[in-house]
């Protein structure tokens, strides 16, 4: 009986290993990309291969790159696409993506541009490969649907704080010169006779959604959130919580507020695809949840792979 | 980045091990907690199921089917974004009552098996040398029954421990959610993980130690009886 186990497990070890070295050079790229909430991966895909059959004929020559806004930047990324075919993985979490790709089911990541940078300052192992300013994306908080009048409340903090310029420098202490170092604690002024809101935190998403090692929620969407209960004059209170579990808690009113990361504009910065369809192929729209104005967006996205 | 270097940011930096400490408290008192409610639930429900009337036994095998057969985080979600939705107890309260639930129905199951695996034979001749019912359940069945049931227990009891890790989805920061949480902070989720997993075995492995002292200490009482 041991005998058999034994050969048994031999045998699948012998499979394994003549498996992996039959695998040819493939002609694909797997790339992972954060789950986009109002989009299937099927979408996405297709979205992107209707992207590469448009873009082949395009792609800026001598001549005309001129007409390409940010030449230099897109140049790599196109060639790139219809070189290689990509093959869109959608994960939940940063995590689960960043081991893939270290473990080479992936070979490129794409993320937020403030994330990506912080990856690639927090682990060398890593390297940006192109940077993508052709996916707007913004962060709003979420409500629940007929929770208008709070988010009615949010809107008008964040206006306030963009008019104000408090946006910019949470936006510039938190974010673009962080660097190396851990956001710093923030307090939460406390209203006696207050109402409480409540809002989910995961901390999958550092620099902005981000858990310090005090166990404590920092990063900049906690300063936002101290910003504006002050201005409301409310008491917030985070809960901390897998991010798969935030639909749940926000349906069942466990919380008031969750964070909602999502892409806005399509294939915005790409003049020559005419096609208006495929410009918002890869447009996430909200769907379920009610949306306060972004307080924080970006245009670039960076991808990343393993460093050479 | 040397290792050194990548461990300091795990585990010491900024008070990161007090950090772990409190996630393992967590993880601990729900696992203590619910294995003590939920052994008493489970030899309750081992009773009803072991019951020759209809009325008890039926109801004491659905409960179990439907608790054994379904994931112990489904579960969980039901229980705090559903049933409790509206009341004002403690997230950890709820993870305890439903994990106390759900190891109540494997007890049940274990302590039915290894009652059906005593002799009854032995009852029988008990009864006729005059112990009541009582006397011949504790004195001839329940010290067999705890022989076998035992190692079928501990591997309840680690096998519970490790379930406790999907508590983060109700907002309990347990031992797994505070190594997610360090594992995004510094960008290491290898180590990390690795690390997370260390501390479950030890885990493990002092549920292992309890039980191995237990059975010596119960070994020396037979040695003094000879």
């Amino acid at each position: 009986m041991k005998k058999f186990f034994g050969l048994f497990l031999f045998s699948c070890l012998l499979a394994a290993s003549a498996a992996s070295a039959v695998k040819q050079e493939k002609d694909f790229v797997d790339a992972g990309v954060l789950t986009y909430l109002g989009t299937t991966e099927a979408e996405f895909q297709a979205g992107l291969d209707d992207l590469r059959k448009a873009v082949a004929p395009l792609l800026p020559t001598e001549e005309n790159k001129g007409e390409w806004s940010d030449y230099d930047m897109m140049e790599g990324f196109l060639t790139s696409l219809v070189k290689n075919r990509r093959v869109i993985h959608f994960y939940d979490s940063l995590l689960s993506m960043q081991m893939a790709l270290r473990s080479g089911q992936l070979d490129e990541i794409a993320l937020p541009e403030p994330v990506g940078m912080y990856l690639v300052q927090n682990n060398p192992k890593y390297d940006i490969y192109f940077s993508l300013n052709m996916l707007p994306s913004t962060i709003s908080f979420g409500f629940r649907n007929g929770n208008e009048s709070l988010c009615r409340e949010f809107n008008s903090a964040i206006k306030a704080m963009k008019n104000d310029g408090t946006l910019a420098k949470l936006r510039k202490n938190f974010v673009t010169e962080l660097g190396q170092s851990q956001p710093e604690e923030i307090k939460f002024q406390n209203f006696k006779n207050a109402a409480t809101i409540r809002v989910a935190v995961t901390g999958d998403l550092p620099p902005i959604d981000f858990i310090a090692s005090d166990g404590k929620p920092t990063g900049y969407n906690t300063a936002i959130l101290s910003e504006i209960g002050k201005r409301l004059k409310k008491n917030i209170r985070l809960i901390s919580i897998e991010s798969g579990a935030r639909s749940s808690a926000l349906a069942s009113e466990r919380v008031d507020v969750v964070f909602w990361y999502r892409n806005t504009g399509g294939l915005k910065t790409l003049p020559k695809v005419k096609d208006k369809n495929l410009r918002n192929v890869m447009q996430d729209t909200a769907t379920g949840v009610l949306l306060s104005e972004p307080y924080y967006d970006w245009d670039t996205d960076l991808v990343i792979g393993v460093a050479n | 980045m040397s290792l050194n270097e990548i461990l300091y940011r795990i585990l010491i930096q900024g008070g990161s091990y007090l950090t772990i400490l409190k996630g393992l408290r967590a993880t601990v008192e729900i696992s203590v907690f619910s294995l003590f409610f939920g052994t008493l639930l489970g030899a309750f429900v081992c009773g009803l199921r072991m019951s020759r009337l209809k009325i008890f036994n039926i109801p004491a095998k659905i409960y179990i089917i439907l608790l054994r057969g379904s994931p112990v985080l489904m579960l969980l979600m039901l229980m705090y974004y559903g049933v409790f939705a509206r009341s004002s107890l403690e997230a950890n309260t709820i993870a305890i009552v439903t994990f106390s639930l759900n190891v109540a129905a494997h007890v049940a199951e274990l302590l039915r098996a290894s009652i059906s695996a005593t002799d009854f034979g032995q009852v029988e001749a008990a009864r006729t040398l005059g112990f009541s019912a009582f006397q011949a359940f504790r004195l001839v069945t329940l010290p067999q029954v705890i022989q076998i049931a035992k190692p079928v227990y501990q591997s309840t009891v680690v096998n519970l421990i490790q379930w406790t890790s999907v508590v983060g989805y109700v907002s309990i920061t347990d031992l797994t959610r505070v190594i997610n949480n360090i594992a995004s902070r510094t960008m290491q989720p290898m180590i990390t993980i690795i690390i997370g997993m260390l501390i479950y075995l030890a885990l493990a492995y002092v549920v292992h130690g309890i039980f191995a002292l237990t059975d010596m200490i119960s070994n020396r009482g037979k040695e003094k009886e000879v």
